[in-house]
């Protein structure tokens, strides 16, 4: 296909050719330059289209590999000849090319010129085949849409889609005129089409109300677009085809590798290079004028350029002037090298909207930049104020010594600067550490701080709540201790029985005689023992009270035993909320406390004590009324807490001291096992101290449910948590025994 | 502030005081103004000045005085609106140089308006230098120029007057508007032809 269309207008050339021989073509001119047998064409280059398109091929993967690889002077080899005696061979060739396209531009005006008449077909042929080529990809499309809707979301949509047009019609104009225009022409034609668009926006009905600066943004938003796309295109607009920008680039980049030696002090800026800011400042700048050669359009360009110089601002110091700014730029110039920096400078200058360029900051600093640049150019013994022995001896040398110092100063920076990088980060960690520290130290003296507060509270809240308890509570219980103690008794003893039925099935009995002896020798003291508890109930509310052992003056196993009932007061308090809920009614309504319940001095808060305590007996014993008398054993089991207040009299000779620290459960286990003593001791702790004593419990009451299945069913009757919390204490020691 | 209305270029030798001039002007007529580029440095100034009820952002370029970059200066005014040219009335080679940017300017910016500045007032004022530049040069000279100033950017006399007379001059000047319009216009009619020219290829 190719190959057939390239005959066909070879053939073409070659009968015009013989035609018309006084257009004067030279049959060479019109052959491919690769030197293939084939015809070339101008618009390609002068190529044959096969090789044309290897060439265009290869053309821009060099350029995307320059691009991504960046300095491509680096990469070049060193050539350590002298840059004139490069330039003498170099340059020749450069400059045959130069004129050789410049003659086919020609060529190709003349012989379009003269064909445009006579070949009609021919010339409707070529944008024909032109188009596929020259077809703007819809990435520039979409990326303008996309772009537009978050920058000008304010705009009409005619405006976007206009703005896209136009950028369509530049793109291909440029493209068009690129073969057949010198740069110098399409510079223009490129301004004009800016002033176009300028116009067009001052005209269009869209843009009445729109400010001056969004219009400045939507032309610089066309011209980065536009550009971006015809920059990647290679030798349309950065260093076209028919300049000598290439070459030029490559002489700068010799020109600044020279020069390395060239420091600060030849150029009189002042600059501390030891300074780390200093070295840090320099190495943006440069960075920055390195990526200038990776920004797409000149707006880019433009702005990497400015970033550049407003650090070597920086660097001057303070009130830095044209005369410190100007110095510096060069000195990083020179330090930097950028690549492709003619090029770039060029493209800028050519392509870049005329009026943003000529004013404004960005204008002023590709000036200084431009300065910089034609400064290196011309630089000679004199501009740099030194003797020109010196300075052509510094200029025969070698490239490669002075470009060692010079790499030697880019490491330099970069060490530099990751040095700097580390040293910074290194800071913030240990910034970081020390605020983490302080934010313990915070953490630990608001945690202190809350304890104190809270432990201030508890202690008001004790100080406040203990006065209207005490009075209370006093008066009725010295009057209940004669009052209530028949009644209590009563009730007391028959729970004693089942507890001594009980033991026989599973505790050895041995134990037992110990017990019964004991209780029942405390008939008689037990009164006194719950009248006993009854006060230290308050007391220990209170904690603080002290008037409290005043009035229960009893002798010191009076408090030993207070110490014992006030842990089984404690729980049932706590267990007293969801007990309301429940069966307060119920609560109320046994037996003894209807007897309880003619004492006239007690406070509800008592009853709900002593109540809670037993309720969980008496709340089974509701659930399953009749059951308690069958399965005596669960039900002395869960009565033998409440017994424990009693034992401790009993069990004062022999375990005063453990009696004193531990609840009714110890002595439950006391009972049962001494083995068993360290899951009781779990209880206690848990028991007196906080309200998770039935959560703590209740756990331990399912794992030891699972072998006594029995006990299990009948807490699953009661269900309420209080009966729970109370069952696992005296459970375990079962299944200790059992195990 | 990317783009300014006018383009405006300080020339001179070294320490004439064009850097004190600008940062003068600068900082201290409008604080409210451009503050950012105060940290930065003097090289580049831009700012909003009123002239005529409009405002316009005036561009500022420092230039380097040094002889060395002598022949870089013509970049700086390329396109410049207006050029003020200083020299240091107690400094005969400050003003010798001054000749040269002058010829330089009427041969190559026709359209750049130039104005002479003698700077440092205030120690000729308290006589603590003493006159180098005859007056009457001066004011020969100055006849074919747009204006000369005598300024202190100590006392900042005269630095408000003469930036506000380039301004009031730039927008006064209609034919700068007018060579931008026509320009336009110019470049429409060319556009046209062009497009005439090359529809074909």
């Amino acid at each position: 296909m190719w190959y057939g269309h390239n005959l066909q207008r070879s053939y073409k050339y070659m009968i015009f050719a013989s035609k018309m021989p006084s257009l004067r073509i030279d049959q060479s001119d019109l052959k491919c330059k690769n030197g293939c047998d084939y015809f070339g064409n101008p618009q390609w280059q002068g190529y044959c289209s096969k090789c044309h398109r290897e060439q265009l091929q290869r053309q821009r993967r060099a350029e995307k590999a320059s691009s991504a690889t960046l300095p491509k002077p680096e990469k070049k080899k060193p050539e350590q000849i002298i840059k004139l005696a490069s330039h003498s061979s170099f340059s020749k060739f450069e400059e045959k090319r130069l004129r050789q396209s410049e003659t086919l531009k020609k060529a190709n005006l003349l012989k379009f010129s003269v064909f445009k008449k006579g070949s009609a077909d021919e010339h409707d042929h070529t944008p024909e085949r032109k188009l596929p080529e020259f077809k703007i990809p819809p990435q520039v499309n979409e990326g303008m849409k996309r772009e537009f809707r978050v920058r000008f979301s304010n705009l009409p949509p005619q405006v976007d889609r206009e703005s896209r047009v136009f950028v369509h019609n530049f793109v291909m104009d440029v493209i068009k005129c690129s073969n057949v225009m010198t740069v110098d022409e399409l510079s223009e034609r490129v301004q004009r089409h800016y002033q176009h668009f300028m116009k067009y926006m001052d005209t269009s009905p869209h843009f009445a109300n729109t400010e001056s600066e969004v219009k400045e943004q939507l032309i610089d938003f066309v011209e980065k677009h536009a550009m971006t796309y015809l920059h990647d295109l290679p030798g349309v607009v950065f260093s076209p085809a028919g300049t000598d920008d290439e070459r030029l680039d490559r002489a700068m980049s010799e020109r600044i590798q020279q020069l390395s030696w060239v420091g600060e002090r030849h150029l009189e800026c002042r600059l501390d290079r030891t300074d780390s800011r200093t070295g840090q400042l320099l190495y943006k700048a440069i960075s920055e004028l390195l990526a200038v050669d990776g920004a797409p359009g000149p707006g880019g360009k433009l702005a990497r350029v400015r970033r550049a110089c407003r650090h070597v601002l920086a660097l001057c110091g303070a009130p830095a002037s044209a005369d410190d700014l100007l110095p510096a730029l060069i000195f990083t110039v020179l330090k930097a090298n950028p690549p492709r920096l003619v090029s770039n400078i060029n493209f800028v200058t050519r392509f870049c909207n005329a009026q943003r360029l000529m004013t404004g900051e960005g204008g002023y600093y590709f000036t200084n930049l431009c300065c910089a640049v034609s400064f290196i150019e011309n630089l000679t013994a004199e501009s740099l104020n030194m003797d020109k022995k010196e300075f052509d001896c510094y200029m025969a040398m070698p490239a490669s010594i002075g470009g060692s110092t010079w790499a030697a100063a880019l490491s330099l920076c970069g060490a530099v600067r990751e040095a700097e990088e580390q040293r910074l980060q290194a800071e913030r960690l240990l910034e970081d550490v020390k605020t983490l520290r302080a934010n313990t130290i915070q953490l630990a003296t608001n945690a202190e701080t809350f304890e104190k507060e809270i432990a201030h509270k508890v202690q008001d809240v004790l100080a406040k709540t203990p006065l209207e308890i005490k009075p209370r509570r006093e008066p009725p219980k010295l009057s209940s201790l004669r009052n209530s103690t028949i009644p209590l008794i009563d009730l007391d003893t028959p729970v004693q029985t089942p507890v001594q039925i009980k033991p026989p099935e599973e505790i050895p009995q041995i134990q037992i005689p110990e017990i019964n002896p004991v209780e029942e020798t405390a008939t008689m003291t037990f009164d006194k023992t719950n009248d006993g508890e009854s006060t230290q109930n308050i007391i220990d509310f209170q904690s603080l009270d002290k008037p409290s052992p005043p009035k229960s003056p009893q002798n010191q196993p009076w408090e030993l035993k207070q110490t014992g009932s006030f842990e089984l007061l404690t729980p049932s308090p706590l267990g007293f909320i969801p007990f309301d809920s429940r069966s307060i009614d119920e609560v109320m309504t046994p037996d003894e406390f209807g007897s309880d319940h003619l004492a006239p001095g007690l406070s509800n808060i008592n009853y709900d004590i002593d109540l809670s305590d037993f309720s969980g007996d008496n709340s089974l014993a509701e659930d399953t009324p009749k059951e308690p008398k069958d399965p005596f054993s669960p039900d002395g089991i869960k009565k033998e807490p409440i017994f424990d207040p009693f034992q401790p009299q009993t069990s004062q000779s022999p375990y005063n001291t453990v009696l004193e620290k531990f609840d009714e459960f110890s002595l439950v286990d006391t009972k049962s096992n001494e083995i068993s003593e360290a899951f009781e001791v779990v209880h206690k702790t848990q028991n007196p101290s906080t309200v998770d004593f039935r959560p703590n419990t209740v756990p331990e009451s399912t794992d030891p449910f699972s072998p006594v299945q029995k006990e299990a069913s009948i807490l699953d009757d009661s269900g309420s948590p209080t009966a729970a919390s109370l069952l696992p204490s005296p459970l375990q020691p079962q299944t200790s025994k059992q195990s | 502030m990317s783009r300014c209305d006018f383009k405006i270029v300080l020339l001179g030798s070294e320490h004439v005081g064009k850097t004190s001039l600008v940062i003068r002007f600068v900082n201290c007529r409008f604080n409210s103004g451009t503050p950012y580029q105060n940290t930065i440095g003097a090289a580049f100034c831009a700012k909003q000045m009123q002239s005529h009820d409009r405002e316009f952002n005036v561009g500022i370029w420092d230039t380097a005085g040094s002889e060395r970059y002598e022949a870089m200066t013509r970049m700086y005014y390329r396109g410049a609106h207006a050029a003020i040219i200083c020299y240091d009335p107690a400094s005969l080679a400050s003003w010798t140089r001054l000749r040269h940017w002058l010829q330089e300017l009427r041969t190559v910016e026709e359209d750049c308006k130039v104005y002479l500045c003698g700077t440092k007032k205030d120690l000729l004022d308290t006589g603590t230098v003493q006159r180098e530049v005859p007056e009457d040069i001066i004011a020969t000279y100055s006849q074919g120029l747009h204006g000369h100033f005598l300024t202190s950017s100590k006392t900042g006399e005269n630095v408000d007057e003469l930036f506000q007379k380039i301004v009031d001059d730039c927008v006064k000047d209609l034919k700068v508007m007018k060579i931008v319009e026509e320009a336009r216009v110019q470049l429409q009619k060319e556009d046209n032809e062009k497009n005439k020219n090359y529809c074909y290829c």
